[in-house]
C-alpha cells in the first residue's frame, strides 16, 4: 500500500493492494498519518482487497474520526473491495446513522442502497 | 412412493420455485448478502433432506452446488452472470432429478465440472483464506461420516408428515452485551466465529458500538476497541450461550439477560397509539397527524443531541426494539396463520361435493316452498345460507395468488431474451390478485406463448431500440386487476406494436379475408387469432408456425375468458385477459328453448329484451333486433338446435357482448339467475363445442350450459354458408 500526494498538496490516494488484517495494520496505521499529517483531503482506493478484518475495519472507523475531528475529508472508494462491508455488515457495524462526528451523511458505516 | 418421501418431494419443488426467483433477483443485485443466503440456504436445505430420505444423487449433486455457493457466501467468488447461470443450470437438473429418478447423470458432472471452472479463478493471493476454502470434489460420493441430520434447515422447510411429531420450543429473546478485552485479537480470538456460533443459535440482531475506537493519533491497532450488543431469539437455554464464550471469558465482559420470553407477549403494552385511536376516531386526519409528528423531534434525536446518550446506543436500543417487534409479529403470525398441506384431489372433491349439495339444497328449497310448509321453509333457507357459506369457503380454498404463475415468467424472459440477444425486463403488478387453481393451471401455456411472442415479435433489438430513441432494454409487464367476477390480465410491451396495415396484407393473401372485407382496427388485430395466421416471414424456434394465437384464443375461450388486443406502431403492444374467477361454480341466467332448459354465463349477459312477430316483420327477416336504435344481429337457437315446435308469440333475446360486440340469443323465456355448478359433459357430447357443460337443476333435470362464442361461430358459419348456396 502506498500514498501518494497530488500536486496541489491539498490531497492524495491512498492505493491498497493488500489484505487488512491484524498481521499489517500497525502499517496501515503509518500510511493514514502520513495522509492525516500532509493533507486536507485523502481518496482511498482499492486495486484488490483480499480480506478485512476487525482490525483493519476498525482502524478505518479511527481514522475517518481523526480526519472528521480535524475538518479534514476522506473518501473511500469500494470499488474492487466487496468484502469491506461485507465483513462489516457481518460484524454488525452497519447502522442508519454515523457517530456524533458524522457529517453530511458520511458515516462509514451507514446503511447504503448500494450495500 | 411413501407419504414423507412424497412430502419431501412437494417440499423440495417449493424450494426449486423460491430458487428459481431468488436467483433471478440475485443476477439484478449481486451485492444482496440476503439473497445469497436464501440461495445458500435453499440449496442447503434441499441437500440434507435429500439425504434424510433416500435421494442420495440429488444429495451428492446438491453438496457439490452448495460448496462452490458457499464460496460466494464467504466473499470468495463473486456473483456473476456465469455463476447465476450456472445456479440456474444447477437447480433445473435437481428439478429433472426429482421429475426422473432415472434421469442421466453425466449432466451433473458437467455442471460441476463448470462449477469448478468459475472457482478456480479465485485469486491464489488469498494464502491465508485458502485454509477455509471448502475442498471442490468431483467425486460424486457424499461425506459418510457426516450426519445428515443437522443438514434440515427447519426454518426452510418444515416436515408436514403425520408421523414425525415436531415439539415446539419456547423461543427467549436475550440481549447479550459482549465487551471484550482489548487484547483479545492479539491472542488470536476471531470474532467473525464469535458472531456466526451465535447466529447459528437464533435470528439475532448484531450492533457493533464504535464509541470507544479511539481516533488516529491515539489508536493501537491491533487491539480490540468495539463491544457488541446482540439480541438473540432463541430456543436454546443461556448455558448454550454462555459455551459460546467459554473460552474467552476470561478476557470479556459478558451480560446476558432475557428481554422476551415466548407466550408472555404483553399485548397492553403494544396497544394502539394515541394517533392511531385518534384516527380511527376520525378526530384528526393522517395527514395532519402525520404533519403535526414531523415537528416533533424524535427521542433518540434529543438524546443524542443533548449527549445523554451516544448514537451507538440508540442505534442499538432501536435494533433491540426493532428485532422484539419483529419477533412478536412473526410469532403472531405463525399462530394466526398456521396451515396444513391437503392433496390437491381432495379439493377438487370437496368443490365436486359442495356442488351436489348445491344442487340438493335447490331442489330442498323448491320442495319446501311448494309445500307451504313454514317449518320446512325455515329449515331450507337455514340449508340455503348454510350451503352459500359452505360454497363460498370452499371455493376460496382453491384460490390461488396469480403470482405463482407470474414468478415464473421471469425465467422464460430471461433465457428467451439471451436466446435471441435482445435486452428485456419483466415486472409484475398485482400478484396477489387470486384466481382459481384451476384457471391459474391452464392460464401457463397461453401465457407462455404471449410473452414468447412479445420478445420475439415486439421488443425491437437493442441497436433498433436506440435508433427509435427507446431505451436499450425492452419491458414486458404482467398486470393482474380484479374487475366485478372476472381477473383482467394485461401483458403489455414496449416494443415495435403491430401494424394494422401488415396484417390485413398477410390476411389477404392467406385468403382469410377478400379485398372487399371491411375491418376496424380491433377487427384486424382479431385476425391475428385466425387459424394459420402469422405475421413472421421465417419460422423460428420461438414462434411464427402459424399456429399458435389461434389455440391461445380457445384456450383462453375454453376458461370462459375472452383476449383483446390493443397496439400502437412504435409505442408497443398490450394482451388483454378477461377471465373468471373459478372454473367450478357460475352465476348462469337459465333459459328454455322448447322443452329443454340451458344456461348462458351471467357475467357476458348484458340486457333482456322481448321479440315479438312484430319486430320480426320490421326487420324484413333479417335476423336483427332494434334495441334503443342500435342494430343488434341475433341468432335464434331454435334454428341452431332444430327445434320444430312452434315458438311462443313473444320470445327473448338475450344480449351478450363478444369480443366487444354486441349480439343477442333468442330463446322461449328466461327462466332467472341460476347458481350454475359446472359439470363437465360425459364421453358422448366432448364433440359438442358449443356447450362448456351441464348443471344439474333442483328438479333433477339437465341443463346445458352454452359457450356463447363457439355458439356465434357456429351461426356465422351456418349463416355464411347459406349465403354461398
Amino acid at each position: 500500500m502506498n500514498f501518494q500526494m497530488d500536486t496541489s498538496g491539498q490531497s492524495g490516494t491512498i492505493i491498497i493492494d493488500e489484505p487488512l488484517t491484524i498481521e499489517n495494520v500497525s502499517k496501515m496505521k503509518t500510511v493514514f498519518l502520513d495522509a492525516y499529517n500532509q493533507i486536507n483531503h485523502v481518496k482511498i482506493q482499492f486495486k484488490s482487497l483480499a480480506d478485512i478484518d476487525l482490525n483493519g475495519l476498525q482502524l478505518f472507523c479511527s481514522a475517518h474520526q481523526a480526519f472528521a475531528k480535524a475538518n479534514k475529508t476522506m473518501d473511500i472508494d469500494l470499488t474492487n473491495a466487496s468484502i469491506f462491508n461485507k465483513n462489516a455488515k457481518k460484524l454488525g457495524l452497519i447502522r442508519h446513522k454515523g457517530c456524533h462526528l458524522e457529517t453530511s451523511e458520511n458515516c462509514l458505516w451507514r446503511k447504503r442502497s448500494s450495500r | 412412493m411413501d407419504k414423507q418421501q412424497q412430502t419431501y418431494r412437494e417440499e423440495a419443488y417449493e424450494l426449486l420455485a423460491e430458487l428459481e426467483i431468488t436467483l433471478l433477483e440475485l443476477e439484478e443485485n449481486p451485492d444482496d448478502d440476503d439473497l445469497i443466503d436464501q440461495v445458500f440456504r435453499a440449496m442447503h436445505t434441499i441437500k440434507g433432506s435429500s439425504a434424510m430420505f433416500g435421494f442420495d444423487a440429488i444429495a451428492a449433486f446438491t453438496h457439490e452446488v452448495e460448496t462452490v455457493l458457499d464460496l460466494v457466501r464467504s466473499g470468495h467468488l463473486a456473483v456473476t452472470k456465469d455463476l447465476v447461470n450456472l445456479a440456474l443450470k444447477s437447480r433445473d437438473q435437481i428439478k429433472s432429478m426429482l421429475d426422473k429418478p432415472d434421469v442421466d447423470l453425466t449432466e451433473n458432472e458437467n455442471i460441476i465440472k463448470q462449477l469448478k471452472g468459475l472457482s478456480s479463478d479465485i485469486k491464489t493471493t488469498e494464502k491465508k483464506d485458502e485454509d477455509s476454502i471448502p475442498e471442490l470434489v468431483l467425486d460424486m460420493e457424499m461425506d459418510k461420516n457426516k450426519p445428515s441430520e443437522p443438514d434440515i434447515d427447519f426454518d426452510q422447510m418444515t416436515l408436514r408428515t403425520d408421523n414425525i411429531s415436531t415439539e415446539t420450543m419456547p423461543t427467549i429473546t436475550y440481549r447479550i452485551r459482549f465487551t471484550p478485552n482489548p487484547k483479545l485479537l492479539i491472542y488470536g480470538t476471531n470474532p467473525f466465529q464469535l458472531i456466526q456460533d451465535i447466529q447459528e443459535l437464533g435470528d439475532t440482531t448484531i450492533v457493533a458500538q464504535t464509541n470507544r475506537v479511539p481516533d488516529l493519533l491515539e489508536i493501537e491497532p491491533d487491539h480490540c476497541y468495539i463491544h457488541w450488543d446482540i439480541i438473540l431469539t432463541t430456543d436454546q437455554g443461556i448455558e448454550a450461550i454462555r459455551d459460546i464464550f467459554i473460552f474467552i471469558e476470561d478476557n470479556c465482559d459478558l451480560k446476558i439477560d432475557i428481554v422476551d420470553e415466548d407466550g408472555e407477549i404483553e399485548f397492553g403494552s403494544d396497544y394502539k397509539k394515541l394517533g392511531q385511536i385518534l384516527i380511527e376516531r376520525k378526530d384528526i386526519s393522517s395527514d395532519l397527524l402525520k404533519k403535526t409528528l414531523q415537528k416533533q423531534r424524535r427521542l433518540g434525536e434529543i438524546l443524542v443531541e443533548s449527549h445523554v446518550a451516544d448514537q451507538g446506543q440508540v442505534e442499538s436500543a432501536l435494533a433491540e426494539q426493532n428485532h422484539i417487534r419483529t419477533v412478536r409479529e412473526k410469532r403472531m403470525q405463525n399462530t394466526s396463520t398456521s396451515s396444513i398441506r391437503v392433496d390437491a384431489d381432495k379439493l377438487d372433491i370437496l368443490v365436486d361435493l359442495v356442488g351436489e349439495l348445491v344442487t340438493v339444497q335447490a331442489t330442498l328449497s323448491q320442495k319446501a316452498f311448494s309445500s307451504e310448509d313454514t317449518e320446512l321453509i325455515g329449515i331450507a333457507e337455514q340449508v340455503e345460507r348454510l350451503t352459500a357459506d359452505l360454497r363460498d369457503n370452499t371455493m376460496s380454498i382453491r384460490m390461488l395468488p396469480i403470482s405463482t404463475t407470474f414468478s415464473t415468467f421471469k425465467r422464460l424472459v430471461r433465457d428467451l431474451s439471451n436466446e435471441l440477444g435482445k435486452e428485456v425486463s419483466m415486472s409484475t403488478e398485482g400478484g396477489k390478485t387470486e384466481l382459481d387453481k384451476k384457471v391459474i393451471e391452464r392460464l401457463n401455456d397461453p401465457m407462455v406463448h404471449i410473452i414468447r411472442n412479445c420478445i420475439d415479435h415486439g421488443i425491437e433489438s437493442p441497436d433498433i431500440r436506440v435508433n427509435a430513441g427507446k431505451s436499450r432494454s425492452g419491458t414486458i409487464s404482467l398486470v393482474a386487476v380484479h374487475s366485478g367476477a372476472n381477473v383482467l390480465i394485461k401483458i403489455s410491451d414496449d416494443g415495435a406494436g403491430i401494424d394494422p396495415q401488415k396484417v390485413r396484407t398477410i390476411a389477404l393473401e392467406k385468403g382469410i379475408i377478400t379485398p372487399e372485407t371491411e375491418l376496424s382496427e380491433t377487427e384486424t388485430y382479431n385476425l391475428l387469432f385466425a387459424p394459420g395466421f402469422s405475421t413472421a416471414k421465417t419460422v423460428s424456434d420461438i414462434s411464427g408456425r402459424g399456429v399458435g394465437m389461434d389455440v391461445v384464443k380457445s384456450s383462453i375461450e375454453t376458461l370462459r375468458g375472452t383476449i383483446e388486443i390493443e397496439s400502437e406502431i412504435g409505442v408497443g403492444t398490450t394482451i388483454t385477459l378477461k377471465l373468471p374467477l373459478t372454473l367450478a361454480i357460475i352465476d348462469g341466467l337459465l333459459v328454455k328453448v322448447g322443452k329443454e332448459y340451458y344456461v348462458l354465463p351471467l357475467s357476458a349477459v348484458e340486457e333482456c329484451v322481448e321479440l315479438t312477430q312484430a319486430d320480426r316483420n320490421k326487420s324484413k327477416g333479417r335476423n336483427i333486433a332494434w334495441v334503443r336504435d342500435e342494430i343488434i344481429p341475433y341468432i335464434p337457437l331454435r334454428d341452431i338446435f332444430q327445434i320444430q315446435s312452434p315458438p311462443p308469440s313473444i320470445e327473448q333475446v338475450v344480449i351478450v357482448e363478444i369480443d366487444n360486440a354486441l349480439i343477442g340469443f333468442v330463446v322461449d323465456s328466461i327462466i332467472g339467475e341460476h347458481q350454475t355448478v359446472i359439470k363437465s359433459l360425459g364421453r358422448v357430447y366432448r364433440g359438442a363445442k358449443e356447450f362448456s357443460g351441464a348443471t344439474i337443476l333442483a328438479d333433477g333435470s339437465v341443463a346445458l350450459i352454452l359457450d356463447v362464442h363457439r355458439l356465434s361461430f357456429l351461426a356465422e358459419t351456418l349463416e355464411r354458408k347459406k349465403v354461398e348456396r
